[in-house]
């Protein structure tokens, strides 16, 4: 296992170059595989990651690896409940972002593998979601709908199982 | 260098504020997100959101289906049987049930059971109440080799003879019934690549036929209704209930466990439980519950 105190260096679809700890490379599996493969001294290509998205995923991975660190260092006590929603209202801050912004996170944590970065954000979008009328999302996300009245009125009446009220 | 992932994932135009981004995410992305919502919301929906997200509704791989979400038995039914069997999904990913409110007829229950196990289900969750305890399982189930996390509350389990679930990692199973001696027994031995156990069961009988579980990383008990020599081999073990501490040989040694949770020790002799400890050499951390107070010491 590498110490802590190396870095490895990713580079964005932009050309612009990142330096990430060890530890905080470990965040995304994609990262932990090709360090395996291909070894620390090369560049790592992160070619479907623009510069944008990248820092945002950059302070993510720093974030969760320093939590991590600080749980392995007092024995998983000090921690504690507090310390997880102390991350949890962290994480929620941080993905309080512009909708593009957000759905490129979304995109970068499938591709980079973050299990917990794509949750909390496909999360996100979710809470955007809920609640609201299809005229409100629609709204929110810019979606045209392409029924017209009449496609509309049969899909309700052929699928009521999935429309009965509360 | 070459571009490793010779990616499917579309990339997105810099700025187009008035474009429909979203509906640009691959399906099994907006899936993802999608059940992150109740699913009676998700369907209705995404079915009359747009065309693209009408097919979406439409191939639901996870089925999380609470039924006290529905009004009424027969809305619940109709709900269920359209998601399970009218379903484009190739797969279902998991397919959690829980029917708390009505009593539903065996017969469906089976049927949708059936339908998962065609659907290839991973994960699949059961949870009845009381007075719906008659459910009795498919013998189809227990001889599965997709699905990878079973979990199962107020059911009965009849596995007369061996069952195969070469997959199977995680399983729970609470206040679950076993029709025959051999049930328990039956069971865990055809689950040879389980790691996780939680077994809260009452009227447990047979567990000293249960060969030792080699890949099992975790267990939740409840002692002394169970022969611990088949979970021996944990990392962490947690007793549920009030441990009345045996002697010593009668708990076999946990070479790999490192993290040991009770809920309370009944014992006349605090030297049995200090005896009892040096049956697991590895222990790290020793956490003991009373009630809502917490109590810590590492080894």
């Amino acid at each position: 296992m590498a110490s802590s105190s190396k870095t490895i260096t990713v580079v964005s679809s932009d050309g612009d170059e990142f330096e990430m700890t060890m530890k905080a490379a470990e965040q995304s599996k994609l990262i932990t595989h090709m360090l395996d493969e291909f070894g620390v001294s090369d560049k790592v290509p992160l070619y479907n990651v623009n510069s944008e998205t990248m820092a945002k995923v950059m302070e993510y991975c720093k974030k969760h690896a320093d939590h991590e660190a600080a749980k392995e260092e007092d024995g998983g006590a000090a921690i504690g409940a507090g310390g997880e929603e102390e991350l949890k209202k962290w994480d929620d801050e941080f993905l309080k972002v512009e909708n593009g912004l957000l759905f490129n996170i979304i995109l970068a944590a499938n591709y980079l593998e973050i299990k917990s970065l794509l949750d909390s954000s496909c999360q996100a979008v979710a809470d955007m979601i809920k609640g609201k009328t299809p005229e409100q999302i629609r709204e929110i996300f810019n979606i045209k709908n392409d029924f017209t009245p009449e496609e509309e009125a049969k899909l309700r009446s052929e699928n009521e199982w999935a429309f009965q009220e509360d | 260098m070459a571009n490793s992932s010779a990616s499917k994932l579309a990339k997105l135009a810099p700025t187009q504020e008035e474009s429909d981004r979203i509906s640009n995410l691959p399906d099994h992305l907006l899936h993802h997100t999608l059940s992150f919502l109740p699913i009676k919301q998700a369907v209705a929906t995404s079915l009359i959101l747009s065309k693209r997200w009408a097919l979406l509704g439409l191939a639901m791989p996870i089925l999380d289906i609470i039924n006290s979400a529905f009004p009424l038995l027969v809305s619940f039914i109709q709900f269920v049987d359209a998601v399970v069997f009218l379903s484009d999904s190739k797969t279902i990913n998991m397919f959690r049930l829980k029917c708390q409110k009505f009593i539903v007829p065996r017969f469906k229950i089976n049927l949708w059971i059936n339908a998962a196990i065609n659907s290839k289900v991973q994960h699949l969750e059961l949870c009845f109440a009381n007075f719906n305890n008659d459910v009795d399982l498919p013998t189809r189930l227990f001889h599965n080799s997709t699905i990878m996390v079973l979990k199962l509350s107020r059911v009965f389990l009849n596995a007369q003879s061996t069952v195969n679930l070469p997959s199977l990692k995680v399983m729970h199973l609470e206040k679950v019934q076993f029709k025959s001696p051999e049930s328990a027994a039956n069971i865990f031995n055809g689950c040879s690549h389980l790691e996780e156990v939680v077994l809260k069961c009452e009227h447990l009988s047979g567990t000293s036929k249960i060969r030792r579980l080699e890949h099992l990383v975790s267990a939740e008990l409840r002692p002394p209704h169970v022969r611990l020599t088949a979970f021996s081999n944990v990392r962490s073990l947690r007793f549920v209930e009030d441990w009345w501490v045996p002697h010593k040989n009668a708990i076999p040694t946990f070479y790999n466990l490192t993290h040991l949770e009770l809920s309370w020790i009944i014992t006349h002799d605090a030297n049995h439980f200090v005896e009892c400890l040096e049956r697991f050499p590895k222990l790290e951390a020793l956490v003991i519950h009373k009630e809502k107070e917490d109590g810590r010491r590492n080894a």
